[in-house]
């Protein structure tokens, strides 16, 4: 028998998504790479920032949909691939941030910096996206067949 | 064959399909073990950096740059899934140092190596 999560419609919208987010973040380092003048590493340092906080967002928002295809292309594919975890591993390295006195301390700052940033990002657009849903089905949450458990974001303030 | 042509987009996205199934694959498989997604993301973020973090050293032509570094690696690796799962988890601070200095460890590494 088959497994159900790798039936070739899941694959597709997957990979088609993600063939996009590629091309789209790809994009993103040529035109900041042609733009400015400054370092290699400041138009790096651009084309990641942009990237993933625009990705986080977007993907704060996805995660709470509740249609299974559209997450699957746009959160798992287009998303997951338009963002990326090892260009920032890769620009964390290059971090000029105490690069004289402890390079790996900087490396370390700029990596968990940029992460905290997104995690923000994320949670902006979860909360952006969220009264769209609301009154539908069921409370949304970031999590039906993707993500961990069902954990309702923590709400701070209560919306009007 | 340069940045920013045709081709050079084509071997992009085609790899960064290839590495997102891979991604998607891992995760859906931790998932269904019980391991959840966050260690699947970790797991495939150390991964990605740990091929960039090789590639980085063996300076890649732009061909086998597009489609493996930018578009395999960073396809497979990602940032706004890990920045989600962060977002709805408890025990963020925790979490967040973990999947950062995993990354870039791997990255570190993998340059080493490479």
């Amino acid at each position: 028998m088959r497994p159900t999560w790798l039936d070739p419609r899941s694959a597709w919208l997957v990979a088609s998504g993600a063939a996009l987010g590629a091309a789209g973040r790809a994009a993103v380092a040529d035109l900041t790479g042609r733009l400015s003048s400054p370092t290699p590493f400041q138009a790096q340092l651009a084309a990641v920032m942009i990237v993933n906080l625009l990705g986080a967002l977007a993907l704060g928002g996805i995660a709470a949909v509740r249609n299974d295809e559209r997450r699957l292309r746009w959160g798992v594919g287009f998303c997951g691939a338009f963002t990326t975890m090892s260009g920032l591993a890769s620009l964390a390295d290059d971090s000029p941030i105490l690069a004289d006195i402890a390079p790996g301390l900087g490396a370390l700052i700029t990596i968990v910096a940029a992460t905290v940033a997104g995690v923000i990002a994320a949670a902006l657009g979860r909360r952006w996206a969220t009264p769209k849903f609301e009154g539908t089905e069921t409370e949304p949450t970031a999590t039906t067949n993707r993500l961990d458990r069902p954990r309702p974001l923590r709400r701070r303030r209560k919306t009007p | 064959m340069s940045t920013g042509s045709v081709w050079w987009y084509a071997l992009v996205a085609v790899g960064g399909a290839a590495g997102a199934l891979i991604r998607w694959v891992v995760t859906t498989w931790s998932v269904r073990r019980g391991d959840g997604a966050f260690a699947a993301t970790v797991a495939v973020n150390a991964a990605g950096s740990f091929g960039l973090g090789v590639m980085t050293a063996l300076h890649l032509s732009v061909a086998p740059a597009a489609l493996l570094a930018t578009g395999l690696c960073g396809g497979l690796s990602t940032f706004s899934t890990l920045a989600v799962e962060l977002a709805t988890r408890p025990g963020r601070l925790r979490s967040t140092l973990f999947g950062s200095v995993t990354a870039l460890a791997a990255f570190a590494l993998g340059r080493t190596l490479g």
